[in-house]
């Protein structure tokens, strides 16, 4: 098992066994998050997803390996790590290593436009790294593990309007590609 | 250039938000106007806009909904955050809106995940409410285990009043009515920094108060954190910290399931280990939260940063933060939930001092009782001068009455344009004819005039009797100043009108309308020589009688019931005779109707309100006592023992201070300020007060018994002997015998010790420390059998005991000595095994501990237990027990290590 500093470091340079790798360490406790989140809001259980991630991180990270910037890192790879979870899910394919999902199709959106919806994010999405790699992990952390405006740009290190801006802009790049290319959304605007 | 073709993220977005504020169609318009002509900057924020009304929401909502940031702060704390605009929010009520046709919506005042919370005026009991309702997708329904916290019933706990459902075009929508709370959260407090030390403690004590109720009510909390604490000021300057959100933590939102293992609960940093491991809430996992606040409290920061894994604060031992609070936090913090304190009550007797040789003190506090208090009053400051214009509007009744209740609002205004101003408050009062003619009968109207304040209320009849139910309304914000019930006879009516305008000087600190009241010529002698009885404690059914008279000869005067009610509390006191405090109470209300704002009717009133643990009225009454009166060291006394018994020592010293400066020949000042030295440790310093107090009342028992035990406490025997045979001649009680046979017992007089226990007995019920001292000195007399007696006795007063408190840990270690005594050697060390893990630092438990472990031969545990705690070292000496230990090289080696002198 890699130091998850040095992973993270790869993961930023493009290395996608880093990724993989990092999957493999944070795949039980976000499964604990996944699951968390799916179930909605608990009331009094008011762990905020922003929260767990950092328990997460820090319980894998020694501690005098904590830095802000690696911090940022893991909620860029936890966003990510998410968005894989519950895309598999969506598509009923659950990985080797996410098992134990009991009851998890009662969790899922029962509305299928909103399942087509995340499946059609989530191609887009793979195009969108490609030109946009920080728009894409907006959306990871903003639609996939459902964090607010300051937490995102809290993640990414950035400005709360830039964040914003970021959003709008990366919203606009897929509403547009997913209307042109399926449809769905159309609102013949 | 560059700039110029990217405006600044700032400006653009806040420009599209607030163009997408404005309704569709005057958008663009909006933005021509705020752009100003900067054609750059509107194209984008144009185009921004366009692009929002056409994705209509898309993607805005995460594919889960995630966990909304705002229940963070959960419903409570909510009352205080301002509300969020969310465009497009759902809104099941509406300002303006009436529900249930009593309801009116004023305002939202917050949302959170799960809820709405709104500010609304309740228009049936004309009251400002807070009401709260789940929000759309939660649940429109409120779970049975709300219903529960409606229950409580405490000043600590926000309360709720009912509940509700609403018709609505969404459908029935459940909703709370509860207590409008105005102020800050404990969390926006603490994160302007640390409080001070009494500051701190006076809100922990009223945590622990609240949670207490609650558990003792069975409802558990389950997210209790500083947000849920709201820090709010009352009329007259005092804080209160408010417990909110009782029981919605569980009971609002989904059906619980079961918790699966590793799922977290609650907020992290107040989440005890077991809840992390997926335990229920519990009280006990309320206490270790109200340990977090505790220590935020103590310390201005949380025991844990979060980055500490649950995992890691089952081990890690918290940093100390004061002597004074470390002992309290560990008990409530402890990892272990058993080994907790079990509810807030408990905690809240871990703040009361050592009971180590209570017996001693218990003499000297007999004026004193010592109790932890609920309530807590900080220092009040100086407001500034308000200019205050006053209506009295018109009081309601029914039809039958409405002449009178006419007459009543005529006769107080006319009393109240008497009021005069002070330095503080300018009153003008808004002339009568100016209120009938226009016909102002609301707030609203009384606002129209230029009111400030209002003073309003009810005349209602039942029977023979009326009740007065008076408002003293700040017409600005509709917030009750004072409010104030009473229940006239048709015969005492006539002093309604005096007494409203008293309520209004209380209210506004005004001069009393009846400065430097006195009795008529008939009544004054026997006033006085019946006040002069009370004064000295003595001759109390005389008291009564010429008090009686004096009502009799002037039954108008507020005083002479006042007087009655000192001399009939003073009865109370004496032979605790619940008849006595009734008739007190009822003539505390004969002078309260008659005029409440004197300070002689503070004075007795607050002793009232006292006893019931009203300990903020009570200290607000002596409060206006002293302001009415400056000079008047009864008010300063009694001031002393409210803080007393509020934990503020420092403040209970100087008040006391000043009443012996004021009456430095009045014995009760010295036996107060002596008890408060005792208190503190000071033993010293307290000989000389009690001496004082024996030299101006020597006839009281209480001097001599007070004076024995402090002496007693410096090692000054023979002394303290001297002092309790005097007490002892002058008032053969239980108490006094037993006290003196403590002496003996240390004087190593045992034979003469059992005399005075078993007089004791003979003159009052046996408590388990009496069997405890009397089986002790039959040992020292080697009267085995007669000793056995005692110690059986002993057990079984300690297991009766244990029935009513079974936490008692001190009577748990009383236990096992007995049974040790009694040859019941497996009991006793199960019993004190068991009391050691719970309380192992408690120095009584301890030295109880030590007791039993020799006894049973156990010397190692004596060692070891010793060793932990050198403290106990010192108090060996009075048991001539030990006699085995003391020769044990080992034990001597403690001694001098802990520079303890044999």
């Amino acid at each position: 098992m890699g130091d998850i500093t040095q992973l993270l470091h790869r993961w930023r340079d493009g290395d996608r066994e880093a990724e993989n790798e990092l999957f493999g360490l944070v795949v039980p406790d976000l499964r604990r998050l996944a699951q968390y989140m799916m179930k909605g809001e608990r009331p009094g259980h008011s762990l905020q997803a922003t929260e767990l991630v950092d328990q997460i991180y820090l319980k894998l990270v020694a501690a005098k390996n904590q830095d802000w910037q690696n911090r940022r890192h893991f909620f860029a790879i936890a966003g990510r790590a998410m968005r894989r979870y519950l895309i598999d899910h969506a598509r009923g394919l659950p990985d080797a290593e996410f098992v134990a999902l009991e009851g998890l199709e009662n969790l899922l959106p029962s509305d299928s436009a909103k399942v087509d919806q995340a499946l059609t994010v989530d191609r887009l999405l793979n195009e969108l790294a490609e030109i946009q790699p920080d728009w894409c992990t907006l959306v990871e952390v903003k639609y996939f593990l459902g964090l607010t405006d300051d937490e995102a740009a809290d993640a990414l290190g950035i400005k709360l309007r830039s964040m914003q801006r970021m959003w709008r802009d990366a919203r606009q790049w897929l509403f547009e590609h997913s209307e042109s290319g399926h449809g769905k959304q159309s609102t013949a605007g | 250039m560059e700039n110029k073709a990217r405006p600044d993220d700032e400006v653009l977005m806040s420009l599209v938000e607030q163009a997408l504020a404005q309704p569709v169609d005057q958008r663009r318009a909006y933005l021509e106007r705020a752009c100003a002509g900067n054609s750059e900057l509107f194209e984008q924020a144009w185009k921004y806009v366009r692009w929002d009304e056409r994705m209509q929401g898309f993607l805005i909502e995460p594919l889960f909904r995630p966990p909304n940031p705002d229940t963070h702060q959960s419903l409570g704390t909510l009352l205080m955050t301002p509300a969020q605009s969310t465009s497009g929010a759902e809104q099941p009520f509406e300002s303006g809106q009436r529900l249930d046709n009593r309801f009116r919506i004023v305002r939202e005042l917050a949302r959170g995940g799960m809820g709405i919370v709104y500010e609304a005026m309740d228009e049936k009991l004309d009251r400002r409410i807070a009401i709260k309702c789940a929000r759309k997708g939660f649940r429109k329904r409120l779970p049975p285990e709300v219903r529960n916290a409606r229950e409580i019933s405490h000043p600590n706990v926000c309360k709720i009043f009912e509940f509700h459902t609403a018709d609505t075009h969404q459908g029935p929508i459940d909703f709370i009515t509860m207590e409008f709370l105005e102020g800050e959260t404990l969390a926006e407090s603490l994160r302007r920094g640390r409080l001070p030390e009494a500051e701190a403690r006076a809100i922990a004590l009223q945590l622990c108060a609240g949670l207490g109720e609650a558990h003792r009510n069975r409802v558990v909390h389950g997210d209790l954190k500083s947000n849920n604490i709201i820090l709010t000021p009352t009329a007259d300057g005092t804080v209160r910290a408010v417990i909110t959100d009782f029981g919605l933590a569980r009971g609002l939102g989904s059906a619980s399931k079961t918790t699966q293992s590793g799922e977290a609960g609650g907020t992290p940093d107040y989440m005890a280990p077991e809840l992390w491991r997926g335990e229920k809430a519990s009280p006990a996992s309320d206490v270790y939260a109200l340990g977090v606040i505790l220590y935020e409290l103590a310390a201005g920061r949380r025991p844990y940063a979060p980055a500490v894994p649950w995992q890691d604060r089952l081990i890690r031992n918290l940093a100390p933060v004061d002597r004074k609070w470390d002992r309290i936090l560990t008990r409530c913090l402890d990892p272990e939930p058993a080994r907790r304190c079990q509810t807030g009550n408990e905690v809240m007797q871990a703040f009361a001092p050592s009971r180590s040789r209570l017996w001693f003190m218990a003499a000297a506090a007999a004026i004193l009782l010592v109790m932890v208090s609920t309530l807590v009053t900080l220092q009040r400051a100086k407001p500034p001068r308000q200019m205050v214009r006053l209506a009295v509007l018109p009081f309601e009744s029914s039809q039958d009455i409405a002449p009178l209740a006419a007459h009543l609002t005529q006769d107080a205004a006319v009393q109240i344009a008497r009021l005069k101003s002070s330095s503080q408050t300018s009153l003008a009062v808004i002339p009568r004819s100016e209120i009938s003619n226009r016909k102002v009968d609301t707030l609203e109207k009384a606002r129209t005039l230029g009111a400030t304040h209002a003073l309003h209320g009810t005349l209602e009849k039942q029977n023979q009797d009326f009740t007065l139910h008076a408002y003293f309304t700040d017409a600005r914000s509709g917030g009750n100043a004072k409010e104030w019930q009473i229940r006239y006879k048709a015969s005492e009516l006539r002093y309604a009108p005096v007494a409203l305008a008293g309520m209004v000087t209380n209210a506004l600190r005004l001069p009393s309308s009846m400065a430097n009241a006195t009795v008529n010529a008939a009544a004054r002698q026997d006033y006085l020589t019946g006040l002069s009885y009370v004064h000295g404690d003595t001759h109390v059914d005389d008291a009564i009688h010429l008090l009686e008279r004096a009502v009799a000869a002037n039954p108008d005067s507020p005083l002479t019931y006042a007087g009655l009610a000192e001399a009939q509390w003073l009865k109370y006191f004496f032979t605790r005779e619940t008849v006595w405090r009734e008739r007190a109470q009822e003539s505390v209300r004969q002078a309260e109707l008659r005029n409440p704002d004197l300070p002689e009717v503070h004075l007795v009133s607050g002793l009232i309100k006292a006893d019931s643990s009203f300990l903020e009225l009570a200290e607000a009454d002596y409060q206006r006592a002293i302001e009415l009166q400056p000079n008047n060291g009864d008010a300063y006394r009694r001031l002393s023992g409210i803080y007393n018994r509020n934990h503020q020592p420092n403040e209970a010293l100087a008040a006391i201070q000043k009443a012996v400066q004021l009456q430095p020949g009045y014995f009760k000042n010295h036996q107060q300020l002596g008890t408060l030295y005792i208190l503190r440790g000071d033993y010293r310093d307290a000989v000389p007060e009690f001496q004082k107090m024996v030299d101006l009342a020597p006839h009281l028992a209480q001097s001599h018994s007070a004076l024995g035990a402090a002496l007693g406490y410096l090692g000054r025997l023979p002394e303290a002997e001297n002092e309790l045979r005097a007490a002892v001649h002058l008032e053969d009680s239980s108490h006094n015998e037993e006290t003196l046979g403590a002496i003996l017992m240390d004087l190593g007089k045992p034979g003469e010790a059992i005399s005075c226990f078993l007089q004791a007995l003979a003159v009052g019920p046996g408590s388990a420390d009496l069997w405890l001292d009397l089986g002790l000195s039959y040992g020292r007399e080697s009267r085995e059998s007669d000793a056995k007696a005692a110690f059986r006795s002993g057990l079984a007063a300690t297991e009766k005991d244990l029935i009513e408190d079974p936490r008692d840990q001190g009577a748990r270690a009383r236990l096992a000595y007995f049974a040790a005594r009694l040859g019941e050697l497996q009991r006793a060390e199960f019993e004190i095994a068991q009391t050691l893990q719970v309380s192992g630092d408690d120095s009584d438990v301890c030295l109880m501990a030590v007791l039993t472990y020799e006894q049973l031969g156990r010397r190692e545990q004596t060692l070891a237990l010793l060793t932990r705690l050198p403290a106990v070292l010192g108090q060996l000496n009075r048991y001539p027990e030990l006699a085995d230990l003391r020769r044990d090289p080992r034990f001597l080696q403690l001694l001098s290590s802990n520079h303890v002198q044999q």
